[in-house]
């Protein structure tokens, strides 16, 4: 089961059918983007306050969408993961998901204008993907095989699911989640983030990506690199040191090293997408442009190397 | 579980027509090819607009977050277009011809919109939906859907024919000759794809109309109109071209009194070839019809319509709808009966006094619901369909002032209707009165948007909503239409108040403004256009608003209209109650004016992208023009008015504004002097002949020159009518010799500005 979009929703707290002061958020949301408080590609905010039990409003980002939601009546933070591909397996997109949300919820519960608090004894999960994920006995099965071990992991053994709420059919899947001892957000976001691995930082955001000087005019940054990752995109991730330094740290890609790169060029697709890496930057960017001259369209260096991808993205691996 | 994963191709195969479904395939793949940069840039961003998949603000991948210009660190990737990245959201919009749509299909938009968008369907000014936020990986799969169930998005954008828009009470009116439903279909699956409408210039625009005098069909400002009419027993249609909004709105012109039924999509072909062959298509800004039917004149264009008409082959086509032709409604599913006298709520009889029309068929009711700023929920949307399914059947369609209605609706059943309406949240009271305020998407969404028109109008709603009991019917009764720009998707034009967002320089800051329009026609097909009367800022609109109303109650006389008030008290006296509002504070003293409405970032117009859809940018030039068109437009109003002096002045200001702007192309600090503008034109485009015309030479540019150096001592009709005629032709030159002198941008088959909510 691999749903394209998976959304987790939190639940106001003490009193989810009171009516939320939505206007604040306008601005809340807003300076969320420019601070880079919360996690995602954030692009910018919708203000749907005017429509009745709907999503109030959303700060839309790219890979994420964060609503203060009132749907059925009852609100709470929703919050959807979008765009990862579809090769991504549940329990991957469920901590990562409840990461962001985590995050989020401990922004908005310091931020002096919020003045919401969330509950943490229940949520609710749904399968934004009526096709991977059918609202039908079978998909509800499916999902709580997929869930269960995570969603313990993280809110402890006492987790208990079932299906959600609505009875109506075209719904989309909904499970429940029943918490026997609520934790407080932080120690739920330790355990989300010691699950999914990679970095955490204050509200668990990623931190934002250092100023680097281009390499090549195809340069990726190591955060996009990431992504493609992330979303299970079919690429070639091609490694250009020397044998000696993958054994120090390794981003498993195929190694080929720089100086035989020109003889072995028969092993790589022309038209096979390329993601080139070396160290710093220097060997690949080499590698990209005699790649592109000989006709290979679909090439791209690591900005920064192996050493970008540590400083931004998994600091587990030995720098050198 | 290592099935492979499920595809809704497979899942649909047997569904979709299979015509649509390989059509989708093909886009698929071009989307394969274009995301590994095997196909051309522009030929994929032609592809995706043919298909209605839009881009959307900040596609660039920047955006100002009120503090700075930001990147959008989106993935690196191949555009989808010029300068519209990969992953950046986009909009879907989906037509829906003559408004109508089942049950089945709205169920299946509920689900696109929760799946692919953000929950949220949004019904637009020529009753389309459109989807935001879209990842445009999720567009296939999402067509699918709908081709499933019988809807296309196919040439719901591009330069092509688009949503064929009709009165959404044809076929239950009570003044309507006949209903248009059927013909609007017709036309819509006979222009589809249609070889004869491959090569426009631009879009091009169709509506119905079963009556004269409502406003229904607006066919006054569509490029083509058809107005229902009978003659000797025969059904037919009064045919009207080149109407038009935007920048420079035209009424339609009269084509033909009568075409008979059965040659109406014969005219039609015809029309469209004469448009193919002679319609602009360099010059973007004016490729449309109505440039062309004011180029030859209606009589010529005629002329070589019917001509074309003969030259056109035998068709079965053009008649064979007529012997399928469904003459009447779907099936109501309940009996008709009245409502039953008796005890009502006081919140039943608000929305009944505005939300319920009383059908020709007696017994049934036609009921609005009332979509704040045209959005519903998908549970909304849901919930509707279950009360479709109960009490009105099939009979289900989108209006362009952004509601639903349903049709068929028993009125014995009214009182039950409401209840279920309203335990949705669908049962808000006012359709169709000043509190049901239209607006097209603005800067939430747009590209081009300049102001926010959806901030402005959900603030209007929520002011005007809360004191809507106490505000005397000859307000409650005034329509409201925003645009966030000049493009006029929110049909501002047609409102008694009307407004359409720019902006000021003030302090050396931004200030988001609307100008204000007012005494527009709604009735009569949008018979007539309002009039500009000055720009106030963005916060300042609702005292306007008010000021406006009640200097409209006090003043009118008995029964008097808002039209004929205005026109009675004129441009000047109307601007004089707006002025106390046009003045901006100090940014120490009023903040708040520096930001728009529904969002808390300082002002800029910075985040302006370049429009879409066959999309070239905007020029400097573009935004300076309109300018000069609006003054030529007043000027007209001003003779009109029987003021020949000020219009023969206004005449000369919008050449002096075109000049300007096309010494601005070049030289930016060119004052606002006459004296100066016209020797930088005369200098840097006239003596070196740039500006000169292969055919008429010098002959435009003189209008300027000589005017400026001999203005004329006494001022009578006309010589202001001259005057307007030279500007016009003056402010034609400029067109093209800024698309000559740009020849790289404004090239056939280049995306040219477009705008985003209603095509
Ligand atoms: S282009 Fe149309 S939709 Fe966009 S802001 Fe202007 S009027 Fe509104």
């Amino acid at each position: 089961m691999h749903p394209k979009r998976i959304s987790v929703k939190f639940f106001v707290s003490p009193d989810p059918q009171l009516a939320v002061d939505l206007h604040p958020f306008i601005g809340i949301f807003h300076s969320f983007i420019q601070q880079k408080t919360v996690e995602g590609l954030l692009i910018d905010v919708a203000n749907y306050a005017h429509v009745p039990e709907g999503p109030g409003v959303v700060l839309i980002g790219h890979d994420v969408e964060y609503a203060i939601d009132s749907t059925d009546g009852r609100a709470g933070l929703l919050v959807t993961r979008k765009n990862f591909g579809g090769a991504v397996p549940v329990p991957y997109v469920l901590r990562d998901t409840l990461r962001k949300a985590l995050g989020m919820i401990r922004a908005i519960e310091a931020h002096p204008d919020a003045g919401l608090k969330f509950a943490m004894d229940a949520i609710e999960i749904q399968f934004v993907d009526r096709l991977a994920g059918p609202n039908t006995d079978a998909g509800y099965e499916a999902a709580r095989a997929a869930l269960e071990g995570p969603l313990q992991e993280v809110f402890g053994a006492g987790a208990s699911l079932a299906r959600g709420h609505t009875a109506d059919s075209r719904a989309m899947l909904s499970v429940r989640v029943n918490v026997a001892e609520p934790a407080d957000a932080g120690t739920l976001l330790d355990r989300a983030c010691a699950a999914v691995g990679g970095i955490r930082t204050q509200n668990g955001a990623a931190p934002p990506e250092p100023d680097a000087k281009p390499q090549t005019p195809w340069d990726v940054s190591a955060v996009a690199l990431e992504k493609l990752r992330d979303e299970g995109a079919d690429f070639v991730l091609l490694d250009v040191r020397e044998p000696a330094e993958l054994e120090i740290c390794s981003l498993n890609g195929t190694n080929i090293p720089s100086g035989q790169l020109h003889g072995r060029l028969n092993e790589l697709e022309r038209d096979a997408h390329i993601v080139v890496h070396c160290k710093g930057g220097g060997r690949s960017s080499k590698a990209v442009e005699m790649l592109r001259a000989a006709g290979f369209g679909n090439v791209w260096n690591l900005r920064g190397g192996i050493l970008a991808w540590i400083d931004q993205i998994d600091s587990s691996l030995t720098r050198y | 579980m290592s099935s492979p994963p499920l595809r809704w191709k497979q899942q649909l195969a047997g569904q979709m027509d299979p015509g649509w479904a390989s059509e989708i395939d093909d886009f698929e793949s071009q989307l394969q090819l274009r995301s590994q940069g095997k196909l051309d840039e522009k030929v994929f961003a032609e592809t995706r607009l043919r298909r209605g998949v839009y881009g959307q603000r900040y596609d660039n991948g920047q955006r100002h977050d009120g503090i700075a210009e930001a990147t959008l660190a989106f993935a690196d990737r191949p555009t989808k277009g010029s300068e519209t990245l990969w992953d950046a959201p986009g909009m879907q919009r989906i037509k829906i011809p003559g408004g109508g749509v089942t049950p089945e299909q709205l169920e299946v938009l509920a689900d696109c919109a929760e799946e692919y968008s953000d929950g949220i369907l949004h019904v637009t000014t020529r009753q389309d939906f459109q989807l935001h936020y879209i990842h445009i990986e999720d567009t296939p799969d999402m067509m699918r859907r709908l081709a499933a169930v019988g809807i296309t998005t196919r040439e719901a954008c591009g330069n092509s024919v688009r949503n064929v828009t009709a009165c959404p009470r044809a076929g239950v009116c009570k003044t309507e000759t006949f209903d248009v439903s059927p013909y609007a279909r017709a036309l819509m699956e006979f222009m589809l794809g249609h070889p004869d409408v491959q090569d426009f210039g631009r879009k091009f625009k169709p509506a119905f109309s079963g009556c004269e005098h409502e406003a229904c069909g607006l066919i006054q400002l569509h490029d083509a109109g058809w107005l229902a009419r009978e003659k000797d027993g025969k059904r037919g249609f009064k045919v009207v071209v080149g109407g038009g909004l935007g920048p420079v709105p035209h009424q339609a012109k009269l084509l033909s009194e009568f075409t008979p039924e059965e040659e109406f999509l014969k005219e039609m072909q015809a029309v469209a070839r004469v448009f193919a062959r002679l319609g602009e298509k360099k010059n973007r800004g004016r490729a449309r019809i109505k440039f062309l039917v004011a180029k030859l004149g209606i009589e010529e264009f005629r002329r070589l319509v019917e001509a074309e008409k003969k030259t056109i082959p035998h068709d079965p086509r053009h008649t064979a709808f007529l012997d399928d032709m469904p003459r009447t409604q779907g099936e109501p599913a309940r009996l008709p009966a009245p409502l039953p006298p008796g005890e009502h709520s006081d919140a039943f009889k608000t929305w009944y006094a505005t939300n319920i029309y009383h059908q020709r068929q007696s017994g049934y009711s036609l009921v609005t619901i009332a979509l704040p700023l045209g959005d519903m929920t998908s549970n909304q949307t849901r919930a509707l369909v279950d009360i479709a399914r109960t009490y009105s059947g099939d009979n289900i369609r989108t209006t362009v002032e952004q509601n639903m209605v349903l049709r068929f609706v028993s009125s014995e059943d009214l009182p039950a209707l409401y209840e279920a309406l309203d335990a949705a949240g669908l049962a808000s009271p006012g359709a169709g009165s000043i509190i049901d305020v239209t607006s097209c998407p603005g800067t939430d969404t747009c590209k081009l948007g300049i102001a926010s028109s959806r901030g402005l109008a959900g603030e209007l709603r929520n002011r005007l909503g809360a004191k809507s009991a106490s505000l005397p019917q000859a307000i409650k009764d005034l329509k409201i239409k925003v645009s966030g720009c000049f493009n006029s998707c929110g049909q501002h034009h047609v409102a008694d108040i009307g407004f359409y967002g720019n902006s000021r320089k003030i302090d050396g800051r931004t200030v988001p403004h609307f100008q204000v329009i007012l005494g527009g026609q709604w009735t009569e097909n949008a018979g007539s256009y309002g009039l500009a009367v000055g720009s106030v800022p963005s916060k300042a609109i609702p005292e306007a608003v008010e000021a406006l109303t009640e200097g409209y109650v006090q003043g009118r006389e008995p029964n008097e209209s808002f039209q004929s008030w205005m026109a009675r008290i004129g441009k000047r006296n109307a601007r004089e109650i707006i002025k106390p509002f046009m003045k901006v504070p100090a940014y120490v003293d009023g903040p708040d004016f520096y930001s728009d409405w529904s969002d808390v970032r300082e002002f800029t117009i910075g985040d302006l992208g370049v429009g879409e859809c066959a999309g070239e940018v905007v020029s400097l030039f573009g935004i300076e023009v309109v300018k000069a068109e609006s003054q030529a437009f007043d000027a007209q109003i001003t003779l009109d008015e029987g003021d020949a002096e000020g219009a023969e002045d206004g005449a000369y200001s919008a050449m002096l504004s075109a000049a300007r702007a096309l010494v601005r192309i070049e030289y930016i600090d060119v004052t606002e002097d006459a004296d100066d503008i016209v020797q930088q034109f005369k200098t840097r485009f006239f003596e070196n002949e740039r500006f000169f015309d292969r055919f008429a030479k010098g002959k435009f540019g003189r209008y300027l020159l000589d005017r400026h150096a001999n203005p004329p001592a006494r001022v009578d009709t006309d010589l202001a009518k001259q005057r307007i005629e030279e500007a016009q032709l003056f402010i034609e030159a400029s067109h093209a010799c800024e698309a000559r002198l740009a020849p790289e941008v404004a090239v056939a088959g280049q995306p040219a500005q477009e705008s985003l909510a209603t095509q």
